[in-house]
């Protein structure tokens, strides 16, 4: 497998694969062994910034998901919880 | 035959309150009154043309341009959108992947496709309620190289063609095309905002011109929109759907804090552009 693909199909695995990534936000290292990364890739990986990630070779609209899986704060910045409460109001 | 009966677009993401100020309050508001006045037009259906974000989609298979069939749409969730079920239009949009195939346009049948918030976000604001059935047409703005722009005006020509030949008498359909505008997702210049750009799309599309926005190469589209810009092919499908009608102004920002060059328009029938009326 090209490693580039590679690095892409675990940012889509923690997304498809049911439990992951709540495995993967408890103990990282321990999914990213099970993939056949270099160890730059895995440092990369496991750092989780956009230009790490960029580095290790994923996608950057796939770093969108996985930095939110591997840094769940983000979370918090990107939420429009308010917004979404005052639609979700509007229901009859 | 059936009738299409306003375009719109819209950006398809919000993030935390306040986070951009009045600009973001101003977005939304835009958004909330781009949603009163589709529910004002009372469609039957509502085509809602967006990029999926990898929720979906991977790597391993690319498929340019996809509809989604189901009878009913499973929302992903991300962005704590709610999760209960949008209504689809399975015979519309059956009936659309077999018009384009007879007119060689191949388009891929998504089924359990889980809308994220490029579908979900528009959807709740349009309808609230989960009353209208929604057919999601995905352009893969992802893939490398991108769908060229021309090739999405011709699916929203296909689109018009199919509503106004094939589908029943007065059947009322509104096609909202979402994202964008400028903004780098993943890369360098993340947070850059080009209003330039963003005003060059906007200016065409409710000129009633959106057909020149064809002639940009994707490259053109990545080096002053972004690469998320590219989803400008999904207000360009759109604007075809509607060829030479202006529109208006619903709302614009520049939001740095939001990584994006927000947007929302609405091009309304029976306003025809000086070009297209002469």
């Amino acid at each position: 497998m090209n490693p580039d693909h590679l690095v892409n199909r675990i940012a889509a695995d923690l997304y498809r694969i049911p439990g992951l990534k709540a495995e993967f936000q408890s103990d990282p290292a321990s999914v990213l062994s099970r993939y056949p990364l270099t160890e730059a890739q895995r440092d990369g990986l496991i750092e989780g910034s956009f230009p790490a990630l960029a580095a290790a070779g994923m996608h950057p609209l796939l770093q969108m998901i996985y930095s939110v899986a591997r840094h769940p704060e983000v979370n918090a910045q990107i939420s429009a919880q308010s917004y979404i409460d005052e639609l979700m109001a509007e229901r009859r | 035959m059936g009738q299409i009966v306003g375009g719109f677009a819209t950006a398809h993401i919000m993030m935390s309150r306040g986070s951009a100020g009045e600009k973001g309050e101003r977005v939304f508001a835009g958004m909330k009154d781009i949603g009163s006045r589709i529910r004002k037009l009372a469609p039957d259906v509502v085509v809602i043309i967006s990029s999926d974000h990898f929720y979906n989609y991977d790597l391993s298979f690319q498929a340019p341009f996809a509809i989604a069939t189901d009878a009913q749409h499973q929302p992903f969730g991300d962005m704590s959108l709610p999760t209960d079920i949008i209504p689809g239009a399975c015979d519309f949009a059956s009936g659309f992947v077999g018009f384009a195939a007879d007119h060689d346009a191949d388009l891929v049948r998504l089924q359990d496709y889980r809308p994220d918030h490029g579908v979900t976000l528009p959807a709740l604001i349009i309808d609230p309620d989960r009353r209208t059935p929604i057919v999601p047409f995905i352009i893969n703005t992802a893939m490398d190289p991108a769908p060229r722009l021309a090739r999405a005006w011709r699916y929203g020509q296909l689109l018009a063609e199919y509503v106004q030949t094939v589908r029943p008498a007065d059947e009322r359909v509104v096609v909202v095309g979402t994202g964008g505008l400028s903004h780098w997702l993943g890369v360098a210049e993340m947070g850059r905002v080009n209003s330039a750009f963003d005003h060059a799309v906007i200016d065409a599309i409710i000129a009633g011109d959106g057909q020149k926005l064809t002639s940009w190469t994707s490259d053109y589209v990545l080096e002053h929109g972004g690469n998320g810009g590219l989803e400008i092919l999904n207000w360009v499908m759109m604007s075809a759907t509607l060829p030479g009608q202006r529109g208006e102004v619903i709302y614009y920002e520049e939001i740095p804090e939001w990584v994006t060059g927000m947007g929302g328009i609405a091009v309304v029938p029976g306003e025809q552009s000086e070009e297209a009326a002469a």
